[in-house]
């Protein structure tokens, strides 16, 4: 139904994945906890953009809505795991 | 009218997948967290809106996937800046120096690299 084929999946998945492992790099390397923290965080987009790729390489309409729900938790959990590492203490 | 609109798609797609992967290198090879806080919050969020966006185009499944896909946009331009800032602001308070001084002159690369305080990590 989409134009969406094989080579165009193979593009889209590959790189998406090669930029995920990309940040996995940082993310293990990191030399402070804030790296990681930001590595997660770009991780959460990236898995949001693998979602989106993979709706339209199995062609339904349900993953838009966990990609709202999912772009809300990557959000918290980096603003609370900074709060986290600057006071020691999520609730002040 | 979907042989006009699938080309465009595939193209905002074709960007964002692009600035994604570009940013994904900044993340890699940028030297301190300031300036890998540039790639990680302007190049993801560009290349998540470009490729959310032309995904919804391309699904071609009625209006409402574009509604909720510009809504997440939305939201992700609204939320990336906060994230990017509490983040910096952490940094800043840590005492994590960046590899040159306002100035333009190089700090010492290896004190740089390494945070002050180290038990946290």
């Amino acid at each position: 139904m989409t134009p969406f084929g094989l080579t165009l999946q193979i593009i889209f998945f590959g790189v998406l994945l090669l930029s995920m492992g990309m940040i996995m790099f940082r993310l293990l390397r990191g030399p402070h906890m804030l790296d990681r923290i930001m590595a997660v965080d770009s991780m959460a987009l990236v898995a949001l953009c693998l979602m989106a790729v993979l709706e339209l390489a199995i062609g339904t309409t349900y993953f838009f809505d966990a990609l709202l729900v999912l772009s809300i938790v990557g959000f918290i959990s980096a603003v609370v795991l900074s709060r986290y590492v600057q006071n020691g203490d999520i609730i002040e | 009218m979907s042989e006009i609109i699938q080309p465009i798609a595939l193209g905002l797609m074709f960007i964002g997948l692009f600035f994604v992967f570009v940013a994904a290198v900044g993340i890699v090879r940028f030297p301190d967290i300031y300036t890998r806080l540039h790639a990680a919050t302007k190049g993801v969020t560009f290349g998540f809106a470009f490729l959310i966006m032309g995904a919804a185009m391309l699904l071609q499944k009625g209006p409402d996937d574009i509604a909720k896909a510009v809504l997440a946009i939305i939201f992700q331009l609204l939320v990336a800046p906060i994230a990017g800032h509490m983040i910096a602001r952490v940094a800043v308070r840590k005492g994590i120096r960046p590899v040159k001084n306002p100035q333009g002159e190089l700090y010492d690369a290896q004190i740089a690299l390494t945070p002050d305080d180290q038990s946290d990590n």
